[in-house]
């Protein structure tokens, strides 16, 4: 059973004058299969707590616990592996490889290893099929709508079965019928991958699907719905 | 997203690392096609630098190997030997192993003159050789010269305007064999002229541009047959060149030559020795040359130790005196008498023989004892003539000796072949009938000595004891007569001569490998690919860069991609790894296509050689060499120098967060915190002084130093400026009216050229920095004008230089010399006037910047006392320590005694600096290895070396020092005139035409200099032509650097749309900035390098091309705002929207 517990993590940035704090003392705590929505007005640092939970930021202070490790004290390459491991990511822009195919693209986190073990591909095939793209392997991202490329993106999230899935206003481009269907495919695969699930999201209706939901306000959490 | 170009769908089910870098260059191949040809100008310039080496080297061999022909070794003496020597040695054991040929000839200096355009060539080579010469090289004529023609090369026909069936004038220094500077030797009429029919006019190729030493500039040549310079010199089956060929295809080996050596035997004939037997029953060794060579006696003394040698000095004595009465012209022998037969005894009046001399003592035979009324125990004096003349002047001498006996006259002492051999003296039948080289009074003549001439011919009057006579008579030329010995008895002349074993190259008889020394020597003396390197600097950088700031774009325009690798788990290296892989590819593209151009740019670079810069060059021989190791050095050292570039654009990629990359930034946060500092600005303020204080000091120096000086000071002045602006950008404008006052965008142009103070001052530092270099060197280049005619300049005062042909014995700076040269009463009033100082010449190869071959034995000039005395020319490093030699350098060529080490005699020399340094190689203090003239090595050691001085390519001598490595070195063949105030054209025109048949050819110091400064002048041009192609370059990185900076931009420029912007107006604004940078740097570079070239030109020390550099930098400023419409059009061609949403 994989944990996530974040705790008293700030984050502040330096300007001329003071220090912006954008994080101020956050703390939460998640188990596998848990799914938590955190909502705020733009600017409040959503986005930060995620790419600090992910590791793709460091926190200034407070401490963050995955799987029981601690990853920021781990060495570049460590916490890569690391990354590597736990942790999918979808983004609102889903960052696709614009010349890689969509099969390679989802195979992309297996590259870590060097080349892609043919039960990874097996794995990535078997992703695609459930997001439903089995008949596009070979298409380019230049070639799929906005929904099929974020399906893309979902599918690369969870090829290396991470413990941890993390989407950053994963329906923020997609028209409100894609939005949805996506949405759902992101709790139906963290249900299957018994995965824990953050997203970030201005969408109240995508809030509303997850089992939690807290909304960051001037750096803090204000509220919490089970 | 960038799209670049139509990807390739990958093959479904496999995926690996190359796969990704494999799909990474196929869709960015626009920008990778950029950086691989920024990487193929890199390596296009390192190839095309080294086909430039590999082309000077292999045209340099091709020639010599062309002008050569097959002639491998080739020996010149001052002998003339049997012309059938060349058959015993190709018949000798040994040399058919690596010889094919041997062929005599006669090879000497000419001078040859068009009587019909009355124009004449000096420096002429005249060979004399028969048909087997022309068999050993391409390029001969039809029909080679009988007796009474003469083939030309065309160089020698287009300089005296003749034509195939013109008669002409050759001109050639008679064969004495008693040397001229000797009191016995001849000094006028030493001229044979020769009027020939033009056979033939041929190339300048194969053999029509034979030369023995090694230069790229066109020799004259002349050919006549065989029998006519023997017929001109009077030596009729003589030679004095062997040339000898080598087995085709076979590289010439140091075994070779030493095969030759083996089997080389002259004969005693070839020497000019003979050993004859006497009716009186000694054997004679003796020479036609007057005195027998020091290595002959040496070796007969070792050759006849058990035959009792008996050394014999005869010498001319004016005049025998005593009491009163006196005897002219009488030969006199110093000889150590001996009792023994054959040698001995010399009888006495007393009937006893006559004992040893000795050294203040003197015996006469009964004749001159009873004319004189002599007995023993009177005082005798002799007159003589001092054995060396001085410039062709003898001068009288005087030795008294106590009469110590009276010799009869019988037997030995009645033996004319006591005296050698004068011709017009000795083989004439009256005394009254002598033709002497010597001044004779004819009418001191009395009957009774024609009596004794009659009856006894050359028998000596008088004898002196050997010492004496060694001591009195003695030149550098010999000291001996004849060496007598007594053989064994039975044994027959020819045994005798064959135990005589004489080493051909103490004789003079030394082959010199002049292939293989001159295949050494086609190395070359300058590297032309360092050179070419060095000149194309700033393209290569230039290059770099731009292969630096376009895969750093490239980078840029990745980033969201390397963000996401990085967020999907992959490790930093392994991404660095990722991307380094497709730059290896991109920058080995680049380099195999640069080899390919870099063909194309050597090319390139040979036609200005052969044409803009031919000056450097002297004239336009090179031809395109390709060697493949230098192509595959290109391809390597563009390719590795390029990755290391690439690598060095990633290496800042780990600073950058993963949300930074995510959000398309590349680089570390752009914001800077606007600081001031005041450490920069006074920095840049003690630059300014340090630089005030250089620039005042300048004019305080002299030449090279002052030009240094005025450089630092420019390049002070330019790194002050920089700090200053990049103080000024860091500091920050904050002035928020700024943008409501006047020229508001150019302002904000120029606030946005602020935002990254670093990389603002380095792309205004680069071009700054490239564009002072490029026009501050101009202060190096060198004007003789500017350098001054003074004494301490470079010509030391003097305004003509002069070669001769032949040797000039007279002195030209006295009415009595000038006179018996034949002036006309108003030229020699004229020069009576200038100072004309003569040096003795050792001809050798020429080691001035001229000369792209590398000296072995360069030309060494012997400085007369005089010269040194005087004093004069412009000097660098000496090594003068005492208070006269720091005043006047020259004195340091006065050693008492030659130093030895190692065996080795070593001599004091001085040499132009340039030479030194460019052409040997060689630096104060070190030692010159030569050879003398007979072959035994010798040193000379750097003392002192001249500055920009008319001495380029000799070496410099004292005369004294001269004359112990060069003995037979006769007469003076350079000369140095300072016509004062007399009209330049007049003096050198009156010393032409009268000098004409000596081949004198004068030239103007200042056109000397010219020449030589043409050389360096034309490598800064070069380097300035080619510096102005990099900046060139340059400014296409600097629009790629404006390109950067509009993507990182994008999102502020789109939003100055969104709020009412045109485009055209954005596309203005990105222009002025790219402007600003472009015209600072130009600015800044300009204005740095005017105050070091400005006032160092205004002082008259430099001489700048403004013309061509204006020209230059206005082209570099045209193109680079060209290069700008890049970034402009990246700006017009933005996305509204996706820009905005970034942001």
């Amino acid at each position: 059973m994989a944990e996530l517990v974040v705790e008293e993590v700030t984050k502040s940035f330096p300007t001329r004058a003071e220090p912006l704090e954008v994080l101020r003392g956050i703390s939460c705590q998640l188990s596998s299969g848990d799914s938590l929505a955190v909502t705020g007005p733009s600017g409040c640092g959503k986005s930060t707590l995620l790419h600090i939970i992910g590791t793709l930021d460091t926190p200034t202070s407070g401490s963050v616990a995955l799987d029981g490790a601690d990853p920021f004290a781990l060495s570049e390459p460590r916490l890569a592996d690391f990354r590597n491991h736990k942790i999918g990511f979808v983004f609102q822009d889903h960052h696709l490889l614009p010349q890689c195919s969509v099969l390679e693209n989802v195979l992309l986190p297996t590259l870590a290893d060097g080349h892609a073990h043919p039960e990874s591909v097996a794995r990535a095939r078997e992703l695609l099929d459930r997001v439903g793209l089995s008949g596009r392997l070979d298409h380019l991202p230049a070639e799929l709508s906005g929904g099929e490329r974020q399906r893309t993106a979902i599918a690369r999230a969870l090829v290396n079965r991470p413990v941890l899935l993390l989407a950053d206003e994963p329906t923020g481009n997609l028209d409100r019928d894609t939005a949805e269907s996506v949405a759902r495919l992101l709790l139906e695969l963290k249900d299957q991958e018994s995965a824990m699930l953050v997203i970030v999201t201005h969408s109240l209706a995508l809030a509303e699907m997850l089992e939690r939901r807290v909304e960051l306000n001037a750096g803090r959490f204000e509220t919490t719905t089970v | 997203m960038p799209v670049d170009s139509k990807p390739q769908p990958s093959s479904a089910g496999t995926f690996s690392l190359g796969k990704l870098i494999a799909d990474g260059l196929r869709y960015h191949l626009r920008t990778d096609i950029a950086v691989a040809l920024a990487v193929m100008a890199a390596s296009a310039v390192l190839t095309g630098a080294l086909l430039v080496g590999d082309s000077m080297r292999g045209s340099l061999r091709h020639l010599l190997l062309d002008q050569l022909g097959r002639i491998d070794e080739v020996l010149v003496t001052d002998h003339f030997f049997r012309s059938e020597l060349a058959a015993d040695l190709a018949g000798r054991p040994g040399f058919e192993e690596f010889f094919s040929a041997a062929v005599p000839a006669i090879y000497a200096q000419a001078t040859v003159e068009n009587p019909d355009s009355d124009l004449r060539a000096a420096q002429v080579t005249a060979i004399g050789a028969d048909t087997s010469f022309w068999k050993l090289g391409s390029g001969g004529p039809k029909q080679p010269p009988k007796p009474g023609e003469i083939v030309l090369n065309e160089p020698l026909a287009r300089e005296i305007g003749a034509a195939v069936g013109d008669e002409v004038l050759l001109r050639l220094g008679s064969a004495s064999q008693i040397p001229p500077d000797s009191a016995l030797g001849r000094k006028t009429e030493t001229i044979r002229n020769r009027r020939l029919t033009i056979s033939a006019i041929i190339p300048a190729e194969g053999l029509g541009r034979f030369a023995l030493s090694p230069s790229q500039i066109v020799p004259l040549d002349a050919f006549v047959a065989l029998e006519t310079l023997q017929d001109a010199l009077e030596k009729p089956d003589r030679a004095n060149a062997l040339f000898v060929a080598g087995r085709g295809g076979l590289d010439p080996t140091p075994e070779a030559h030493a095969a030759l050596e083996k089997a080389f035997q002259p004969t005693l004939a070839d020497y000019g020795l003979s050993i004859d037997e006497h009716k009186l029953g000694y054997v004679q060794l003796s020479s036609d040359r007057m005195l027998v060579e020091p290595p002959v006696v040496k070796a007969a003394h070792k050759a006849f130790a058990a035959d009792r040698p008996q050394e014999i000095f005869t010498y001319l004595a004016n005049t025998i005196a005593s009491g009163g009465k006196e005897i002219p012209y009488s030969t006199i022998t110093a000889i150590n008498f001996t009792d023994e037969p054959p040698l001995g005894p010399f009888v006495t009046t007393d009937g006893k023989p006559a004992a040893a001399l000795a050294d203040d003592e003197i015996a006469l035979n009964t004749w001159a004892a009873d004319d004189l009324g002599a007995k023993p125990g009177d005082d005798v004096t002799i007159t003589y003539f001092e054995p060396e003349s001085t410039h062709g002047k003898v001068i009288e001498a005087k030795a008294t000796f106590r009469l110590r006996e009276i010799v009869m006259l019988e037997g030995l002492a009645a033996d004319p072949d006591l005296t050698p051999s004068m011709p017009g003296v000795t083989d004439q039948l009256s005394i009254g009938d002598w033709d002497p080289p010597f001044p004779f009074e004819s009418n001191r003549v009395r009957d009774k000595d024609e009596q004794y001439w009659d009856e006894y011919r050359t028998t000596p009057k008088a004898y002196v004891s050997l010492a004496t006579g060694q001591r009195l008579w003695a030149s550098r030329f010999g000291d001996t007569t004849a060496v007598r010995f007594a053989p064994p008895s039975g044994q027959t002349v020819q045994a005798q001569a064959d135990r005589l074993k004489l080493d051909p190259e103490a004789m003079g008889f030394v082959f010199r490998p002049v292939k293989r020394l001159g295949l050494e020597a086609s190395r070359g003396t300058t590297a032309f690919d360092g050179l070419f390197i060095g000149f194309s600097l700033f393209i290569m950088i230039a290059s770099l860069l731009l292969v630096a700031l376009l895969f750093r774009l490239c980078i840029e325009q990745r980033a969201e991609e390397i963000g996401v690798l990085r967020t999907v788990g992959l490790r930093h290296r392994k991404i660095v790894a990722v991307l380094a892989a497709e730059g290896a590819v991109i920058t080995a593209v680049g380099s195999l296509l640069g080899v390919a151009v870099g063909v194309g740019y050597a090319w390139l670079m040979l036609v200005g050689l052969k044409t803009w810069w031919v000056k450097a060059i002297s004239t336009p021989f090179l031809e395109l060499y390709v060697a493949p190791l230098s192509l595959v050095i290109g391809f390597f050292g563009g390719l590795i120098v390029s990755l290391l570039t690439v690598l060095w654009t990633l290496r800042r990629l780990k600073r950058v967060s993963i949300r930074r990359l995510l959000a398309g930034q590349a680089a570390e946060d752009r914001w800077v915190v606007p600081k001031k500092s005041r450490d920069t600005l006074w920095a840049s303020i003690v630059m300014l002084v340090f630089a005030a204080v250089a620039g005042f000091s300048a004019p305080f120096l002299s030449g090279e130093a002052q030009a240094g000086a005025f450089v630092g000071s420019g390049a002070l002045v330019l790194c002050a400026a920089l700090l200053f602006l990049w103080n000024r950008m860091r500091a920050g404008a904050t002035s928020a009216t700024a943008i409501a006052s006047s020229l508001p965008i150019a302002r904000l142009a120029a606030r946005n050229g602020a935002r990254n103070p670093s990389r603002s001052v380095l792309s205004i530092g680069l071009i700054a920095a490239a564009s002072f270099l490029i026009v501050a060197l101009s202060a190096f280049r060198l004007d003789p004008a500017a350098l001054g005619e003074g004494r301490d300049s470079g010509s030391g005062g003097f305004s003509l230089v002069a070669t001769s042909d032949q040797p000039i014995y007279q002195n030209l700076d006295t009415p009595a010399g000038r006179e018996e040269l034949g002036f006309a009463a108003d030229a020699d009033e004229a020069l009576d006037k200038c100072e004309i100082s003569s040096l003795r010449v050792e001809s050798g190869d020429d080691a001035s910047c001229l000369n792209l071959y590398q000296a072995t034995q360069p030309r060494i000039l012997g400085v007369p006392s005089e010269l040194m005395d005087r004093g004069g020319f412009s000097w660098g490093a000496t090594q003068a320590k005492a208070e006269a030699a720091v005043e006047n350098p020259w004195l340091l060529l006065n050693p008492e005694i030659p130093a030895q080490t190692d065996g080795v005699a070593e001599y004091p020399a001085i040499v132009d600096f340039n030479t030194a340094t460019y052409s040997l190689h060689k630096g104060l203090g070190d030692t010159i290895e030569i050879t003398d003239a007979g072959g035994s090595p010798a040193r000379l050691r750097i003392v002192g070396f001249l500055k920009n001085s008319i001495f380029q390519g000799d070496l410099l001598v004292s005369e004294s020092s001269f004359l112990k490595l060069f003995p037979q070195a006769n007469g003076y063949r350079f000369f140095l005139i300072d016509t004062q105030n007399e009209p330049l054209p007049e003096v050198q025109q009156s010393l032409e035409s009268t000098l004409g048949d000596f081949g004198f050819d004068a030239e103007t110091t200042s056109g000397r200099l010219a020449n030589f400064f043409a050389v360096q002048n034309t490598y800064l041009s070069t380097f300035q032509s080619l510096g102005g192609l990099g900046l060139l370059l340059g400014t296409f990185g600097l629009a790629t650097v404006q390109l950067r900076s509009v993507l990182e931009r994008r999102g502020e420029l789109a939003l100055m749309r969104a709020a009412g912007f045109r485009r055209t107006l954005l596309a203005r604004l990105v222009m002025i900035e790219n402007t600003l940078l472009l015209v600072g740097g130009l600015g800044v570079g300009i204005l740095a390098a005017l105050v070091a070239v400005l006032p160092h030109w205004l002082g008259g020390g430099a001489s700048v091309p403004w013309l061509s550099l204006a020209a230059t930098l206005g082209v570099v400023l045209v193109v680079g705002l060209a290069a700008g419409l890049f970034a402009v059009r990246a700006t017009l061609r933005a996305e509204l929207i996706p820009a905005l949403r970034e942001e």
